[in-house]
């Protein structure tokens, strides 16, 4: 019967007598043909009882009395009462009470300030006759009213209303009798925040609000200007966000039919800046894209008409978008405006794919540049990441694209997730799947402690730096790791180590606790083979790393039977080491250096040993250090650590 | 488990529980009773955790204090024993967490004896050589992460079923399996061999 017996699995169950009697008949009688599940079953039973002989703690009436007895003291001493900390359950619900109160008291403010608020006396000292196309209806609540300060050279706060948006940058306005229209010379003279502007905002009167828009975006150039803020603002007052945006758009779809095509734009980016106000609004009339769509064959706009479909959601975009791609003059611009958007990931991929195949210089300039654009913060653009890495990775012509690609891509990938803070364990461990030059060493770490992951602890096992490494062996020495994790890590590790015989180790070691040191250098010994000898010579032999760990590695050495240490390697390193040298405080290096040659080579080594120290004990004093290193204890070395320096006094050290 | 086995097992349960709510309601001595039965294997669990009889003492004691001032916590699902159990194999990885810290090597303390338990017609140099494989298992079993050796001690040495040994780690029944399976992987591969020569 073959090692890799599929009946093995029963052993410890028959043992244990775990088997339903079936099975356990079944598989007494497989015992009788199988060799390897005998012995197994034989080592089990070896070792059930070797575990029942270790002798079993005595306990005697007097003990128990005693015990009893404290245990009733410390039931009586009542315990230290714990600082009060609240749970996670107990911050949740503060903060969504905050919330609660903070939201009930905004919207309460933003309600009460729109259409109750009485006219403050400055606005009453401040109030100018207005245009007629811009008069208030008499009808109208006063909040629905805004109205500038005087330019007196110094910058007002509008003093009622007030728009609760972030971004509001209202400033004051120079007085002005003329309308708006009038106050566009001056802005330009006087820059944007003067001439008084007074907004009535009036859905009943859409031709009047149409004529008023078109003037009031005139003044503004810029959508971050006042003026723009303004508009937005007053989108705001008396109307939801999506009703706002939705009498802006009536307005500004036809502005793309007019003579200017920055008003078209202005109008457009306020539009879609509307829409990325409410995250809920989702849809933009067919109107605006229509607009947007039939200004393709106008130079002066179509770029900025197909960068504005590709931030529009939907399928009439989506079909604009595929037409521009149809025309030669758009198809760059149409295509980074794609990459820009936040879905249509199927697209994307199709044609990022028609990019990576084609065999055009442009085209690969294109990839490179569409690749930027990709929004770096969406589980969707990482999967089409993967995707275009995967195909691009069967075809072998396209490797030196990649390569070429991965080395700005994804690490520009990697920094745009973390600087986001929206990067998760598994986009880091995708990323580091497509490459092992991408450092989320914490994500990894996190990812295999919470996941058990095993791309991530390859990903770190493959990793060219020592910071991978050292991320591993942390791993290794926490023992809070489930076993499972624990036998990833190892293996992770083993695989290292029989793959890439030169690693950074020694840099990686001197990053870790010395637990996770004294664990990798037994996994060298006893299950890394030739590599693992060849690890501790590397080791041993790295002044980067502290005395004990060397120590330690001399021990190991000395115990490898695949590439067991010579005696002349010692000596050389003996002769480097002074008993009081700095370097080896401890002096832990060197004792374990003389244990390890007395092991290799007897009194002789010893005594040479002791020459190249510079040490001249008598033969009492070898003895004496001779008994002493056979009874040292089993085991890992780590066990007689302590008792390694004093040694050296036998023979005369100071 | 046999029927008569489950007959006793339940009977006990009621008895066990009827112990549990006398001592909520503050019977000192039903929770003496309560104690009684448990301290051994709480004790054995607490030494072949933490290797050292002095501090196997006070999670017992702990261990017991804790169970008496938590008491209203018990719901009965499971077993006092496991619960207990599951308090004392709490207090051990404690334990045996600040030893890690506190010692800067990383062996541990000597078993202070290993008896043998074989019969006394064997050589010395037999039974050395026994007490010297007794010994290496004693320190390989300690050498086991706390949870695997928490698995084995008492799946084999108390001789739990796994749901007992689950609900004590705090786990599933298969995850107990595991541990148990992988604690005796590890100790066979170190020393089943020897084992299986010597006591086989």
């Amino acid at each position: 019967m073959s090692p890799r017996c599929r009946m093995r699995r029963h052993c410890v169950p028959f043992v244990e007598q775990d088997l339903e009697v079936e099975r356990s008949l079944e598989f007494e009688a497989h015992l009788d043909t199988c060799d390897t599940c005998r012995e197994e079953v034989e080592r089990q039973r070896a070792l059930d009882e070797g575990l029942l002989s270790l002798p079993a703690p005595v306990l005697f009436d007097s003990d128990r009395q005693r015990w009893k007895e404290g245990i009733r003291t410390r039931v009586a001493v009542p315990p230290t009462p714990r600082r009060w900390r609240p749970t996670p359950m107990q911050v949740a619900a503060a903060a969504s009470l905050l919330l609660a109160v903070g939201g009930i008291r905004w919207w309460g403010q933003w309600f009460s300030r729109a259409p109750s608020s009485p006219p403050s006396a400055s606005m009453a000292a401040n109030e100018r006759p207005v245009p007629d196309g811009t008069r208030p209806d008499p009808h109208r609540a006063p909040g629905n009213t805004l109205s500038l300060g005087p330019d007196d050279g110094t910058n007002h706060e509008l003093s009622e209303p007030r728009t609760p948006e972030p971004r509001q940058l209202l400033t004051s306005a120079s007085p002005s009798e003329d309308a708006a229209s009038s106050s566009t010379q001056d802005s330009e003279k006087r820059g944007l925040a003067t001439g008084t502007v007074e907004f009535v905002f009036d859905p009943q009167s859409p031709v009047r609000q149409r004529n008023e828009l078109r003037a009031s975006l005139q003044q503004a150039r810029n959508h971050e200007s006042p003026h723009a803020q303004f508009l937005i603002a007053m989108a705001h007052r008396g109307h939801s966000k999506r009703q706002a945006r939705a009498v802006l758009e009536r307005h500004v779809a036809d502005l793309w039919g007019a003579s200017d095509p920055s008003l078209a734009v202005l109008a457009t980016q306020l539009v879609l800046e509307f829409a990325d106000l409410d995250p809920a609004d989702r849809g933009i009339s067919f109107e605006l894209v229509d607009a947007l769509e039939s200004s393709f064959s106008r130079m002066d706009r179509a770029e900025h008409a197909v960068q504005f479909l590709g931030r529009i959601s939907g399928a009439s975009a989506t079909r604009a978008m595929q037409k521009a791609m149809e025309r030669p003059d758009l198809r760059v611009p149409a295509l980074l405006a794609l990459m820009g958007s936040k879905d249509r990931v199927r697209t994307k991929t199709r044609h990022l794919l028609e990019l990576l195949r084609s065999e055009r210089d442009h085209d690969r300039a294109v990839l490179s540049a569409c690749l930027s654009r990709l929004p770096r913060s969406d589980q969707a653009s990482l999967s089409m990441l993967v995707a275009l890495f995967e195909e691009g990775a069967s075809r072998q012509r396209l490797a030196p694209v990649l390569d070429e690609l991965e080395g700005e891509a994804l690490e520009a990938w990697s920094r745009g997730f973390r600087d986001r803070g929206t990067l998760t364990m598994n986009q880091a461990v995708q990323l580091a799947k497509l490459s092992p030059r991408v450092e989320l060493l914490e994500e990894l770490e996190e990812a295999v402690r919470r996941q058990g992951n095993p791309i991530a602890v390859q990903a770190l096992a493959e990793g060219p730096s020592a910071a991978h490494l050292s991320t591993l062996l942390t791993l290794l020495g926490d023992d809070r790791l489930s076993i499972s994790r624990q036998g990833l890590v190892r293996d992770g590790l083993l695989q290292r180590l029989q793959t890439q015989t030169d690693s950074p180790w020694p840099e990686a070691l001197a990053a870790v606790s010395a637990e996770a040191r004294s664990l990798f250098l037994e996994l060298c010994a006893r299950d890394a083979g030739a590599a693992g000898s060849a690890t501790l010579r590397q080791v041993l032999q790295s002044s980067a790393l502290d005395p004990t760990t060397r120590g330690l590695a001399s021990l190991w050495l000395s115990r490898h039977q695949d590439s067991p240490l010579q005696a002349e390697t010692l000596l050389t390193m003996l002769r480097e080491q002074d008993p009081e040298s700095p370097g080896d405080p401890s002096r832990l290096l060197t004792s374990s250096l003389l244990v390890v040659l007395y092991h290799l080579e007897g009194e002789d080594g010893l005594r040479a040993g002791c020459e190249a120290l510079g040490l001249q004990p008598s033969a009492g004093e070898r003895h004496r250090f001779a008994r002493r290193v056979q009874r040292l204890p089993g085991g890992t070395p780590a066990r007689s650590v302590d008792q390694l320096p004093p040694l050296l006094e036998l023979l005369g050290s100071p | 488990m046999g029927p008569a086995r489950q007959l006793n097992s339940k009977h006990s349960r009621r008895e066990e529980q009827a112990l549990v709510d006398l001592a909520r309601d503050g019977d000192a001595a039903a929770y003496e009773a309560l104690l009684e039965r448990y301290l051994d294997r709480t004790f054995n669990l607490a030494l072949r955790m933490v290797g050292n009889r002095e501090d196997a003492e006070d999670i017992v004691q702990e261990c017991f204090a804790r169970g008496y001032r938590h008491l209203h916590r018990f719901r009965g699902k499971s077993s006092f024993g496991t619960w207990i159990t599951s308090i004392a194999i709490r207090l051990c990885m404690d334990a045996e967490r600040r030893q890690r810290r506190d010692r800067l090597s990383f062996g541990w303390e000597e078993s202070s004896s290993t008896a043998v338990t074989r019969s006394s017609r064997e050589s010395p140099s037999r039974r050395a050589e026994r007490r010297e494989l007794l010994a290496r298992l004693e320190r390989s079993l300690q050498a086991l992460p706390a949870r695997l050796r928490a698995a084995l001690v008492l799946r084999v040495l108390e001789g739990l079923p796994y749901d007992e040994v689950a609900a004590s780690l705090g786990t599933s029944i298969r995850s107990a399996r595991m541990y148990v399976f992988e604690a005796r992987k590890r100790l066979s591969t170190l020393l089943g061999e020897e084992l299986r020569e010597e006591l086989g």
